[in-house]
């Protein structure tokens, strides 16, 4: 760090040695922006912002929502040509897809015999749902391989071709049933399709967790490259849906559109700084205390976290927008003569009570238990603790001498005249808080709970989403059936025991299909019986031999088989972790969950797809032990409407924090007061006034109310400031009138924007600026003494 | 029949197109190279075409060869049945690219040909017999000739690897303006002999292999090959 100001210098440097600090200090902060843009990992885990589930259900639901099938599930269609042609392109897109790393699983309803792990291959008896009454004894054997000489005949043969010496009854292909997909879409020469032949449907499971965006982002540019080699891709439409899809999708427009809008208003941001000071240098030397903040939070948070949540980055760059301000202060108050230093330090009283209090009201998120808004206060901390400061100690060294002296422009006289000619009387504020208690007795819903409008996807792709998941039989985001037990075997076996009522609750039209674990591996107890049930190796030799008769075979062309079974009957059961590292380990991970301790239970999960009737599933759940009907949407509204509570404690917490800083600070109870008095109505009033207009607050509002809230104290801290004369009065007015100026200026074009969270974030900060300003003007600003020189 | 010499006709004609293309271990034994033009302008005829087969079906898992009756359809183009008669009977259809197979007491298969790579070489082989679409046979093979007018032989190995995979060659045979084998060697040891047209009667009449083998070179002049 630079050496403090040197108070005796009165001075500004050379041009040359003021710019040369400016460049330096701009060449340290790209260095270190560079260190952290290089070392911190930018994370998409909406967990990472919510509070440590309390029950099984909410920890199922974290789970489910990072990792469970559906959240990693990318739903295809294939548009824009005639079937025959989709068709053709589904196949091919499949094949492309098949050996891809980023993906677990393509399916487009074409049964392939090499889902089959080689790995599991022996286990073909066991987990086929058995050779069928009879079909490994003479006669049944003699019908198998009389069909098998068929195949053998036949051009369409090759498939089972390869099966055919160890694998003679196909039980291979059987199993390969059995694991496609549950539910049956639409078809079209074998493939899916929508209902009314327009797209060719695939799914894609992608090994990237849902939230991963690098992953995601991955997965969906090899499917888009593999879809653009198809032969004549250009004429056809390729549509991607499912949550990876959407986070790509949403994370492109609003970092776009954020894009766009924050160039128009840093244009903007400039002209107006430029008109305000008639200068072109002190608007970019005004960026540094901004800059340093913002790098010195990312800094922190690289060396404390290592990872940052995407949304701690959003949060925290509009929290620091508080720190554009400080600079403007600084410029407004100068005079001509004073030096830099010493205006800082006439100012800093005002400023670091500002920037004080509100460090320490961040710091209650530091014990908010939530990893993300643990970030969110070391980044805002630390960001507005290196902008004060750099705008008390740095910046005036780089400021050229003032020329003007703002006291004398136009509009803050105006303004004075307009605003600050008398006090408002007492009742006024008490009107207002009564008004704002009427405005929020409106029966309008408080919250939006609903966890997606963190990340808000336009309804027209949600609906469509959904066409294609009932069009597909996908599971049901909302409707699970848990199955709790002891171990994984146990919950296996039970669940295992579920699919005869399941079945009919299918026939009866509750649901249209499910999915289980023990689909893909049966209970132990199951494959022993499965293995029991098969002949040894003598008596299926002689009923392979009598099999035999007639039929033009070799009489050791079934060795391969002989073996097979014979393996199969001694193996140990297969268990669902001997799927480790298999493309069946990520489906049946999804649907099983050991216990994390040991009182936890152990949790078989039944996906179901096309949910008709709930109430037939809670009875059915109510008839068999230990298995529940689970409503997501439910469980996720119950987390949020905890970690609302939760954060608005803090904040709650956060606002004392704030009043004892501030109090500290003015050292006088009156004085906080004051201040705070306009700062809680404007909060109250946004509150208000937005709740009035059916506004459903998310945590984008509280974050931008806090923000409103921060920028109003230091409007009221500024306005109150002790022992001012006019002229100096009006230099604090055309300092706050460009900062709110420019603010408003920000937060409105964010306003302007059609995304939801720019939207809530721009028209909150904007409407709360302006009532805060005139709040802070009204009430917090007090009479001017007599001018004459300035009494610090 | 017609239609098959008609077609067998069309592939030699076709192959003689080829033969500029072809390897140079393309050779074209004896004086007469088939009159491709005259050949097609006799004996083309339009789908839909008919012919019997009679087919012998060698598997390393077979003590003995298989033995196999039906007929080759063409009802239009673009589509090829397989129908087998004796000793059971089973229809295999291909239709754009789709193929599906029926069998007395099972369920009907149905499967994309371009999931068989075997079958969309054999089904080009069947359409170049049928209706002389040689582009088809080259798209997938490279064809080599041996032989003249009265006795030939075309070979094909497969471009691709992922059809080599598959299939080691396939070979037709005939003579006389008439076509009368069809060889498919495949990996794994597979063997399938085909006859069509005039050959199926005798073929089926054979008393051995030998004899039957016999009667894909030319009847009258054995010679030949």
């Amino acid at each position: 760090m630079l050496p403090v100001a040197d108070p005796a210098r009165a001075v500004p440097a050379s041009p040359q040695r003021r710019w040369s600090l400016a460049l330096l200090w701009a060449l340290l902060l790209g260095l270190l922006g560079a260190w952290a843009a290089d070392t911190l990992k930018v994370s998409g885990d909406l967990r990472l912002f919510m509070p440590a589930p309390r029950s099984a259900e909410q920890r199922l639901l974290l789970q489910q929502l990072g990792e469970g099938p559906g959240s990693r599930l990318l739903l295809i269609a294939l548009s824009g040509a005639e079937p025959d042609v989709l068709a053709e392109r589904s196949r091919g897109l499949r094949e492309a897809l098949a050996d891809d790393d980023n993906f677990v699983f393509v399916g487009n309803g074409e049964d392939a015999l090499d889902s089959i792990p080689d790995a599991l291959r022996d286990y073909r008896y066991l987990l086929s749902p058995g050779p069928q009454q009879g079909s490994l004894s003479a006669d049944g054997l003699h019908d198998a391989l009389r069909s098998r000489l068929r195949d053998l005949a036949s051009p369409a043969g090759g498939m089972v071709a390869p099966l055919l010496a160890s694998d003679p009854t196909l039980e291979t292909l059987r199993i390969v049933e059995r694991w496609t997909p549950p539910g049956e879409p639409a078809r079209h020469d074998g493939l899916w399709f929508s209902p009314d032949r327009r797209e060719a449907l695939l799914v894609a499971e992608t090994r990237a967790a849902g939230f991963d965006p690098q992953g995601q982002q991955a997965a969906l540019s090899s499917l888009r490259s593999a879809h653009a080699a198809l032969p004549d891709a250009d004429s056809g439409r390729l549509e991607i849906s499912g949550p990876g899809a959407f986070s790509e999708r949403m994370a492109a427009r609003t970092g776009g559109e954020a894009g766009v809008l924050g160039a128009i208003a840093g244009i903007g941001l400039l002209l107006l700084l430029m008109i305000a000071y008639r200068s072109l240098s002190l608007p970019l030397l005004g960026a540094l205390p901004l800059a340093s903040g913002a790098i010195a939070g990312l800094a922190a948070c690289t060396a404390l976290f290592g990872e940052v949540h995407g949304i701690t980055l959003a949060f925290g760059f509009t929290l620091l927008g508080v720190a554009q301000d400080y600079p403007v202060h600084l410029f407004s108050h100068r005079q001509p003569g004073e030096a830099g230093a010493d205006t800082a330090r006439a100012i800093w009283p005002t400023l670091a009570a500002g920037a004080g209090s509100s460090c320490l009201a961040y710091l209650v998120f530091l014990f908010a238990g939530v990893d993300g808004l643990r970030q969110l206060a070391v980044f805002t901390i630390a960001g507005l603790a290196v902008a004060a400061l750099s705008t008390r100690y740095l910046l005036p060294r780089l400021l050229p001498a003032a020329r003007v002296d703002l006291a004398g422009a136009r509009p803050p006289r105006l303004l004075q005249r307009v605003l600050l000619g008398g006090h408002l009387p007492r009742w006024t504020s008490v009107a207002l808080a009564v008004f704002c208690g009427m405005l929020l007795l409106g029966p309008q819903p408080w919250w939006q709970d609903d966890l997606g409008a963190l990340t808000p996807v336009p309804k027209p792709l949600l609906e469509r989403d959904r066409e294609l998941r009932s069009a597909l039989a996908a599971p049901d985001v909302r409707w699970l059936l848990v199955q709790r037990g002891d171990d994984i075997d146990g919950v296996l076996a039970a669940s295992e025991a579920l699919v005869r009522g399941l079945d009919a609750l299918v026939a009866d039209g509750a649901i249209d299909s499910y999915d289980l674990a023990a689909r893909y591996v049966p209970s132990a107890a199951t494959q022993r019986a499965r293995q029991q049930a098969l002949p040894d190796a003598d008596t299926l030799r002689g009923s392979l031999q009598a099999a035999q008769q007639g039929l033009p075979f070799r009489p050791d062309a079934f060795d391969g088989f002989l073996r097979a079974v014979e393996r199969g009957r001694t193996l140990p059961p297969l268990r669902p972790a001997d799927l480790a590292d298999t493309p069946l380990a990520l489906r049946t991970d999804g649907l099983l969950h050991a216990p994390d301790s040991a009182d936890d239970p152990a949790l078989a999960l039944v996906t179901l797809s096309g949910v008709h009737d709930p109430s037939a599933l809670a009875a059915f759940a109510r008839q068999h032990d230990g298995l529940s009907l689970m409503d997501l949407k439910a469980t996720a509204e119950s987390l949020a409407s905890a970690w609302r509570g939760r954060v608005l404690g803090m904040m709650a917490l956060a606002a004392l924090l704030l009043a004892v800083g501030v109090t500290l600070a003015l050292r006088s109870f009156r004085r906080a007061a004051r201040v705070l008095l306009p700062v809680a109505l404007g909060t109250a009033l946004v509150v208000a006034l937005l709740h009035a207009a059916g506004v459903a607050f998310n945590l984008f509002h509280l974050v931008s109310m806090v923000l409103a809230a921060g920028l109003g104290m230091d409007y009221a801290l500024f306005f109150e400031r002790a022992e001012t004369d006019a002229a100096d009065q009006r230099r604090t007015l055309h300092s706050l009138m460009v900062c709110a100026a420019s603010t408003l200026l920000v937060f409105t074009l964010l306003g302007s924007s059609e995304i939801p969270v720019l939207r809530a974030i721009g028209s909150t900060v904007a409407l709360g600026v302006v009532l805060h300003f005139l709040l802070a003007a009204l009430l917090a600003a007090r009479p001017a003494l007599p001018e004459g020189p300035r009494h610090g | 029949m017609l239609p098959l010499l008609a077609t067998a006709g069309l592939v030699t004609a076709g192959l003689a197109a080829a033969t500029e293309t072809a390897r140079p271990a393309a050779v074209l034994a004896g004086a007469a190279t088939p009159d491709a033009a005259t050949l097609l302008a006799s004996i083309a005829q339009p789908a839909p075409a008919q012919t019997a087969f009679f087919e012998r079906r060698e598997s390393p898992l077979l003590v003995e060869p298989l033995l196999l009756r039906g007929q080759l359809q063409q009802p239009r183009e673009g589509s090829l049945i397989k129908a087998v008669e004796w000793p059971y009977v089973e229809r295999m259809r291909i239709e754009d690219d789709k193929v599906s197979v029926e069998r007395d007491g099972e369920r009907t298969r149905r499967f994309s040909l371009k999931r068989a790579p075997e079958l969309v070489a054999i089904n080009a082989g069947f359409e170049a017999m049928l209706d002389g679409d040689v582009d088809g046979l080259r798209a997938h093979f490279d064809l080599a000739v041996l032989g003249d007018a009265a006795q030939w032989r075309i070979d094909l190995s497969p471009r691709s690897p992922r059809l080599a995979k598959k299939v080691v060659s396939m070979s037709l045979l005939g003579g006389g303006g008439e076509l009368r084998c069809v060889d498919l060697l495949q990996q794994g040891g597979e063997a399938s002999r085909m006859w069509v047209g005039d050959a199926v009667e005798a073929a089926a009449a054979a008393s051995d292999e030998a004899a039957r083998d016999a009667l894909c070179v030319a009847a009258n002049d054995a010679a030949g090959g």
